[in-house]
């Protein structure tokens, strides 16, 4: 391979550097300059993580020969701060700031990039423009709404339509709860500065990479890695016959092997890892091995799996069945007897892909202790600690996992993919070994969203009342169990819907099959059961020609209703929300039917305008945009928090420091959804300081207490109150001090904002003096621990009763949809997202969970579908994996409802899950009144779209006919 | 990944045809703004992460002055082979000679990957989803080859509708390079272009249809027209059947829409075949309100008719 000099002017310097011909700029930036706010989320042009400007022009540094940056000037997100955290931050990366426009943070660089473009290139762009310019820049998390708004406050400070002042002025009170205080993570985040796992280098790190299966199914007869051994470099190879102690890895049972095991499972599952000096000299050896197969027969869908006689996947499960979880409550034979009509649907739900930007990356290394240690983005370093053990055959403290910083998690960080391999390697080779997933393969071997079949049965009276429901849901849980068994549980417990009804009959089944596996994905099954009920509830409407927020009203759960699980709940807030949204949206009442164009609530001033190309050139609407109708659609949910059928607990460790600051430790990790920032807001309102008073010590086994798992919607729930618990420990130790000292009791003093004092009193100290007293003249350091438990029960194996959780949340949301007729693309032009979030901590966070929910939604609703023949992935890259753009999503209205939770300290309940399960219904409903076509499968392309309209013509010519 | 063993960056034409030559027999790559060609090289990966492809040599042309810049004369555009879509946005006076291309290319990718994807390069790659190619075929659309034969550099003048013959098939010899694509000028024309996808931004055709349209000076009737489509078959289609139909006749929608009923006739993918007949009819249709709209005729009156769908 020819080398070329490179000289450019990168930040400012000058560099010259000698680099491989071929590679691209975005490989000189990281590796040569080791500026790693560039970031590789696709490779392949598709994302904008990598964004720079080169001689002045936004440009895809992933799609850049290196050899063409010769002579260039290069400028990349480091250099917006003057290449440091400490700089002087842009208006644009404080205007992110402020909105809350971060969340992960993975896209976040090239996101600030793309909006300093879009100023420079027209400083008064307005919204659209806005949108339309950042159309490269994809967003997993944000939804964009609060990217784009920050973009316009970067734009009015820059034309002093707005002070510049507000961009460093936080406008909330001293009172941190319930106030949108700023994440305190975001400033790493817009200046490129946080470094993720594949940004992270240790001295003397070996590259890894792995060999996966190209079949499906077959056996391995034989692996030689012999000459792969021979390439210079190359350290080690490692196969299964290297794991020392019990393999086996999974969410609920152990079914995966650190590397397959015998034979393969799935196209893309690990079969040898190799680790080398550098990335080349690993490949080449990945390429040198040989294995030889013995190909199986496969098995692709559910119905073939369930036959008597399909291949069988996993041996213990001989009929290919991983789970099936039975709920049964009343007696609906009865139920569909007493109904005036029975209606029955089958529905059909697609795989879709987390899609996170930053794709799976880890570095493990043994230290001088001989822990075995394994930095990577885990959304559950507990369990994957425990795991760790076992794989390894070590004691559970010499097994440490640190969270580095996640990009992005949605479920999909929760399988312990690759962490076995890179420990093993490090163990074998004693070095550090890093591994970095390309995008082909994160979504090749990732899990996915189970695909699931629902037939739906659903009785209703007269009145509206529904009096029996009746749903079999069938998931494809391709080859490995991950996160199915608990999936199906959720998928089951929550399928009817927030509705009181007399007779429930529930059975949803998880197969195992040679597909890619499916887990763990935002709302856990609850999306796919929720989302037949809730177009169900539309059909039933139609027929009864009632309202359908009526007919939700009707059958929604009300204060002391009992689930279907047969737990009877307190206090029900949803027929709060259920209201909020109606009048939010300014619903029109009328009967649910394609009502389409007649209604009058259509384009308010709280939508979006569709999106119209060309915004920078057009100022008005061309006259060709025939064939478009408009409609409005709704949908109502509910959720349970934290873990579910099984107690559930967290802990907290907190230290009243010097000058008045504090430490809190706790196993949070962090995923995007802002964690850090309420636990600082709870923590800060406890001790009476200040959230930029407090620094948090997350994410590491070895040094935290455990807090569990990232998912669930249990974050807040679940280590808020671990915290804040651990927080009053302190006090009343703190306090006893200092009221010792001052000579009163402690229950007259009080704390906030930095000082404590007696009340009715002029005896007052600041925090930083007050712990001096507490340390230096009472000999005490003020510490405490706390820790949360939600004493869940499991479901009884026969009729599923049980008491899953403590805390339901409730939501409902209107969409607001144009479907073009010609081409039938839809597009979502407004969203009102109402949802009780138990107490609301930090509002801004709480929107921002909101919008990222509801475009996911959109995403499932509408485009995402991931697609394999036989096996192989046929949307392995963001060109054909399609997701959300900024044009894509509508205008999200968020309405927060407060029902507190009786039964925890804080009151607060979650929202990370909930706000998207409602959305996918809401569109497909939506689609129906404005076009009165009903897709029962998903997403509702444009192909879709327009079959079900010429079905529809059709059937309307063919009944004119017969009437003729 | 794309790697090779030698990355070759001539600066001037006749060394880059000279090196073409030199490696015609070996493996070789021109590469303008490498957009379709790096993506590319990480396919087939799935499964295997050793993707990579290797070539011997890759000639990358962005830096000869040749390519660069355009030029209007006798009613022709001629432009150089590395310029960009990007162009098409900023540059006002290729707006005014190609009025379709300035919404096919707020269509294209994103504003990162316009400032760096060729025209050329789109017509080499010869995509039938490629959304270059059907505006190119409606203005008369020709590319311009070059080679060297001994010191001497040969050209010849191939029609877009010659040149892609189909899916990823052009025909460009091994030694020759695309240094211009010609096109009619639609000076005083309207011009459109629409497209289907998945969604907004970054988003491949399913299906697209371009028109450049001019009406005669009393506004009643069309005096020429130009329509053609995309995604719809192995290679673009030229209308010409729907512009004989309307070529003089008034504007009206009823003629509109008789010329477009034409363009279902022409659906040749297999995939999504029902799909895109249905689509396109409509896009034809569009298409030419749209470039009307263009260059100021709404005729508004006739699509209220249509609102009935
Ligand atoms: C994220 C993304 C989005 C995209 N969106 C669109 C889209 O909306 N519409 C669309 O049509 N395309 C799209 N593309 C595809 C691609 O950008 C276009 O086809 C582009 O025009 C290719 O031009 P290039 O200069 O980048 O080509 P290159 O990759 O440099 O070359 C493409 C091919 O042309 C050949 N070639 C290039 N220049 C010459 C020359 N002068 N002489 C002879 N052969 C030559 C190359 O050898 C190669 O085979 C997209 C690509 C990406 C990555
Ligand atoms: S990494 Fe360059 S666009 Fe995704
Ligand atoms: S914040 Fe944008 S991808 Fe996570």
């Amino acid at each position: 391979m020819s080398e070329h000099l490179i000289e450019a002017t990168v930040n400012g310097r000058k560099v010259r550097k000698t680099v491989k011909a071929g590679t691209r700029l975005i490989d000189f930036l990281r590796d040569d300059l080791q500026l790693t706010g560039t970031k590789e989320g696709c490779g392949a042009g598709e994302c904008g993580t990598c964004s720079v400007f080169v001689d002045g022009k936004l440009m895809k540094s992933c799609l850049m020969p290196v050899s063409r940056a010769d002579g260039t000037v290069i400028e990349t997100v480091e250099n917006l701060s003057g290449g440091s955290i400490l700089g002087e931050r842009t208006a644009v990366q404080k205007a992110f700031h402020k909105m809350g426009a971060s969340q992960c943070g993975y896209c976040i660089p090239g996101m600030v990039m793309a909006a300093t473009a879009v100023l420079q290139d027209n400083p008064q762009a307005e919204r659209e423009e806005i949108k339309e310019r950042m159309g490269g820049n994809i967003c997993r998390c944000t939804g964009y709404q609060k990217i784009i708004d920050a973009v316009e406050l970067a734009r009015d400070v820059a034309n002093q339509i707005q002070p510049a002042g507000v961009l460093d002025t936080e406008e909330h009170h001293d009172d941190f709860i319930g106030a949108s205080v700023w994440r305190i993570d975001a400033p790493g985040k817009v200046t490129g500065q946080l470094k993720y796992a594949g940004d992270m280098v240790l001295p003397g790190m070996l590259e890894m990479q792995v060999l996966r299966s190209p079949h499906a199914h077959a056996r391995i007869v034989s692996i030689d890695f012999s000459s792969a051994l021979e390439v210079p470099g190359v350290h080690a190879v490692i196969t299964a016959d290297d794991v020392p102690g019990t393999d086996g890895y999974g969410v609920f049972v152990h079914d995966q092997p650190v590397m397959a095991r015998g034979k393969v499972r799935h196209v893309g599952e690990a079969v040898a890892a190799v680790a080398a000096d550098d990335l080349q000299a690993a490949k080449e050896a990945v390429r040198l091995i040989r294995v030889v197969y013995e190909q199986l027969p496969a098995v692709f869908d559910t119905d073939t799996a369930k036959a008597p006689g399909a291949p069988i996947v996993h041996d213990y499960a001989p009929e290919n069945l991983v789970k099936h979880i039975p709920i049964r409550k009343g007696d609906v034979d009865a139920g569909f007897a007493e109904a005036s009509f029975v209606l029955e649907h089958t529905f059909q739900t697609q795989p879709v892909e987390h899609a996170y930007l930053e794709p799976e990356a880890g570095i493990g290394y043994v230290d001088a202790d001989g822990v075995v240690t394994v930095h990577s983005p885990s959304q559950n370093i507990t369990h994957h600690r425990h795991m760790l053990a076992d794989i390894l055959d070590l004691p559970i403290n010499k097994v440490r996992m640190i969270m580095s910083p996640v990009g992005g998690g949605f479920g999909g960080k929760e399988d312990m993919l690759y962490q076995g391999m890179l420990a093993i390697m490090a163990m074998k080779t004693g070095r550090p070994v890093r591994l970095v997933f390309t995008r082909e393969e994160s979504i090749t071997v990732s899990a996915k969203r189970h695909p699931t079949r629902i037939q739906y049965r659903m009785g209703v009276a007269k009145d509206g009342r529904i009096t029996a429901s009746q749903l079999k849901c069938e998931s494809d849980g391709g080859a490995y169990g991950c996160s199915t068994e608990g999936v199906m549980r959720k998928m089951a417990i929550l399928g009817p819907g927030p509705y009181d009804i007399p007779n429930v009959k529930i059975d949803t089944y998880g197969y195992y099959t040679n597909n890619t596996p499916s887990g763990a994905f935002r709302t856990f099954g609850a999306m796919q059961s929720e989302f037949s009920t809730e177009v169900m509830l539309d059909l039933a409407a139609e027929k009864l020609q009632l309202d359908p927020f009526e007919i939700r009203r009707i059958n929604g759960m009300r204060n002391g209703a009992i689930t279907h699980t047969k737990q009877k709940l307190e206090s029900v807030s949803f027929q709060r929300v259920l209201e909020a949204a109606r009048e939010g949206s300014r619903w029109e009442s009328g009967p649910s039917s394609s009502r389409g164009e007649q209604r009058k609530d259509l384009s308010g001033t709280d939508i979006r305008p569709p999106c119209q190309l060309g915004a920078r050139f057009m100022s008005t609407k061309p006259e060709g945009e025939f064939g478009r109708v408009r409609g409005r659609g709704m949908a109502a949910s509910w959720y349970g928090i934290a873990r579910t059928a099984t107690i559930d607990r967290a802990g907290a460790w907190v230290e009243l420091d010097d000058g008045g600051t504090a430490k809190v430790l706790t196993g949070v990790t962090e995923i995007g959804e802002g964690i850090l920032t309420v636990l600082a807001q709870v923590a800060a309102d406890e001790l009476g300081i200040r959230p930029e008073n407090i620094t948090i010590g997350d994410n590491d086994t070895a040094r935290s207490p455990e807090a569990a798992h990232a998912g669930a919607t249990r974050q807040t729930y679940m280590i808020a109150n671990a915290v804040a618990l651990a927080c009053r420990n302190v006090r009343e130790r703190f306090d006893a001090e200092i009221a010792a000292f001052w000579e009163v009791e402690p229950d007259q003093l009080e704390a906030s904002n930095g000082h404590i004092r007696v009340r009715e009193t002029n005896k007052s100290m600041t925090m930083a003096e007050a712990v001096a007293v507490c340390k230096g003249q009472r000999g005490v350091v003020p510490v405490g621990s706390g820790s949360y438990t939600a004493p869940h029960t499991g479901l009884d194996p026969v009729d599923g009763s049980g008491k899953p959780w403590q805390a339901y949340v409730y939501g409902c949301q209107v969409a607001e949809v144009e479907v073009d007729t010609v081409t039938g693309e839809v597009q979502v032009l407004g969203v009102w997202a109402a949802h009780d979030v138990g107490r609301v901590i930090n509002p801004q966070g709480v929107e921002g969970q909101i919008e990222g929910g509801v475009v996911q939604g959109l995403g499932q609703a509408l485009m995402e579908d991931y697609q394999q023949t036989d096996g192989h992935a046929v949307s392995h890259g963001f060109d054909k994996y399609i997701l959300p753009t900024s044009l894509d999503v509508p205008h999200i209205n968020s309405i927060i409802i407060e029902d507190p939770d009786p039964l925890s300290p804080l009151g607060a309940k979650g929202i990370g899950e909930p706000a998207l399960v409602p959305t996918v219904p809401a569109i497909i409903n939506a689609i129906y009144d404005a076009a009165g076509i009903r897709l029962t499968s998903l997403p509702a392309t444009p192909v879709k779209v327009l079959a079900a309209l010429r079905d529809k013509k059709r059937m309307r010519e063919g009944s004119l006919e017969a009437a003729e | 990944m794309l790697t090779c063993d030698t990355y070759h960056i001539p600066t001037s034409l006749p060394e880059a045809l000279e090196m073409l030559n030199r490696y015609a027999n070996n493996d070789v790559r021109i590469l303008a703004g490498a957009t379709d060609t790096l993506p590319w090289a990480r396919q087939g990966r799935a499964g295997d992460v050793t993707g990579d492809h290797n070539v011997e040599n890759i000639v990358d042309v962005s830096r000869v002055p040749e390519l660069n810049g355009y030029e209007v004369k006798a009613g022709r555009v001629r432009m150089g082979s590395n310029l960009v879509f990007q162009n098409f946005l900023e540059d006002d006076t290729l707006s005014l000679h190609l009025p379709n291309m300035r919404y096919c290319a707020i269509w294209f990718a994103d504003d990162q990957i316009r400032r760096q994807a060729t025209l050329a390069g789109n017509l080499a790659n010869a995509s039938p989803a490629a959304d270059g190619t059907p505006p190119m075929v409606a203005l008369n659309g020709e590319v311009e080859l070059a080679s060297l034969a001994g010191k001497e550099i040969i050209r010849r003048q191939v029609p877009v509708t010659e040149f892609i013959t189909g899916p990823g098939k052009t025909t460009l010899a091994d030694n020759e390079l695309i240094t211009a694509v010609n096109c009619d000028s639609a000076r005083g024309y309207g011009g459109s272009f629409e497209k289907v996808g998945q969604r907004r931004s970054l988003v491949i055709s399913v299906a697209c249809a371009t028109c450049c349209v001019k009406v005669s000076g009393d506004g009643r009737r069309f005096e020429e027209i130009r329509l053609a489509l995309g995604g719809i078959g192995p290679v673009p289609i030229r209308l010409d059947d729907a512009e004989n139909l309307l070529r003089g006749s008034d504007v009206t929608y009823a003629a509109i829409s008789r010329a477009a009923k034409l363009a279902p006739n022409r659906v040749a993918s297999r995939s999504r075949r029902d799909y895109r007949e249905d689509v396109i009819q409509g896009f034809a249709e569009r298409a030419i309100i749209n470039a009307l709209a263009d260059c100021g005729h709404n005729i508004k009156e006739k699509t209220e008719e249509l609102a009935h769908v």
